[in-house]
């Protein structure tokens, strides 16, 4: 049989459930007590040293639950939640980062590209993972790198890219984009 | 002896602060001051000794004002002490108690005269 002691502390810490820090303190505290109140004790077997503990020390389930109402429960719901804040923030801003990489990106639109259907100053979230578009579909796309220009598409190009089309002035232009240069599909704006 | 148990344990509280009022102590030790000084009748289970304690603790009576860590890994000794508020406190139960000392005694022993 293990040690009377340990069995004896863990029946009352599992009843207690206490934040990771307090359930040193208290664990040392009280492993001195039990450990001085089993000295005293006339016998060395070790399921009466058991029986003995719980007679002079208390039922462990009922100690238990009153150190764990003593220390707040609460309190200590919320020391260990702060305990794992640092890492679900850090998987929120991961999950986030991946997201915006590779699923929906916002943007603003800065130009009279597509007007009236998206008019200037507004903001749009593009959908990266389209695979094809129909006529009409509102776009973002890069021309030159870094540039992002919004376009209606009109149809798929003979290149296997598409032509789309937006606003130059009061006229209209048409470039032929290949696939890898389009962002993604407008979904929603916010005009 | 439910009853008992009830009763005591609202005691504990004044008798603690009590005991840690003379000096610094740790638990095994607080315990066995209360079970001798009070003849054994506050011999109650020993473990209930640390929630009350933890309460005081965490109401600003007592604190923590030594730890000393034993020769066996793992164990440690946590003294406590009254603190001005647990003083204020102590002096205000004991007030208490002498009035409900006195309003029993009164009653029972007209009743039992």
């Amino acid at each position: 049989m293990r040690d009377p002691i340990d069995r004896y502390l863990e029946d009352v810490l599992c009843h207690a459930d206490l934040a990771a820090g307090d359930e040193r303190n208290v664990r040392a505290e009280l492993l001195e007590h039990l450990h001085e109140l089993a000295a005293s004790a006339e016998t060395s077997n070790p399921m009466e040293i058991y029986i003995m503990l719980k007679d002079r020390f208390g039922n462990p389930k009922c100690v238990g639950r009153a150190i764990a109402a003593a220390k707040g429960r609460m309190r200590t719901f919320f020391k260990k939640a702060a305990r794992k804040l640092p890492l679900r923030v850090g998987i929120a801003l991961i999950l986030a980062f991946a997201v915006r990489y590779a699923v929906a990106e916002e943007f603003y639109v800065a130009g009279n590209g597509v007007t009236p259907v998206i008019p200037l100053g507004s903001r749009v979230l593009v959908y990266k993972l389209a695979t094809s578009f129909n006529a009409g579909d509102v776009v973002v796309y890069r021309i030159a790198d870094e540039v992002n220009r919004v376009g209606i598409i009109v149809r798929q190009s003979s290149s296997g890219g598409w032509l789309i089309e937006r606003n130059a002035g009061t006229a209209k232009e048409c470039h032929d984009i290949p696939r890898e240069e389009i962002v993604g599909w407008v979904f929603l704006n916010t005009r | 002896m439910e009853n008992k148990s009830q009763f005591l344990k609202g005691c504990a509280r004044t008798l603690v602060l009590q005991l840690l009022a003379d000096r610094p102590m740790y638990g095994y030790e607080l315990a066995a001051e209360l079970d001798r000084r009070s003849a054994g009748i506050f011999a109650l289970g020993q473990g209930t000794l640390y929630p009350l304690l933890y309460s005081l603790e965490t109401k600003g009576q007592i604190r923590v004002t030594r730890e000393e860590l034993s020769a066996d890994q793992g164990r440690k000794r946590r003294y406590y002490a009254l603190t001005p508020r647990g003083r204020t406190e102590l002096e205000a139960n004991i007030g208490t108690w002498k009035e409900i000392a006195r309003g029993m005694r009164l009653v029972l022993e007209s009743a039992h005269a």
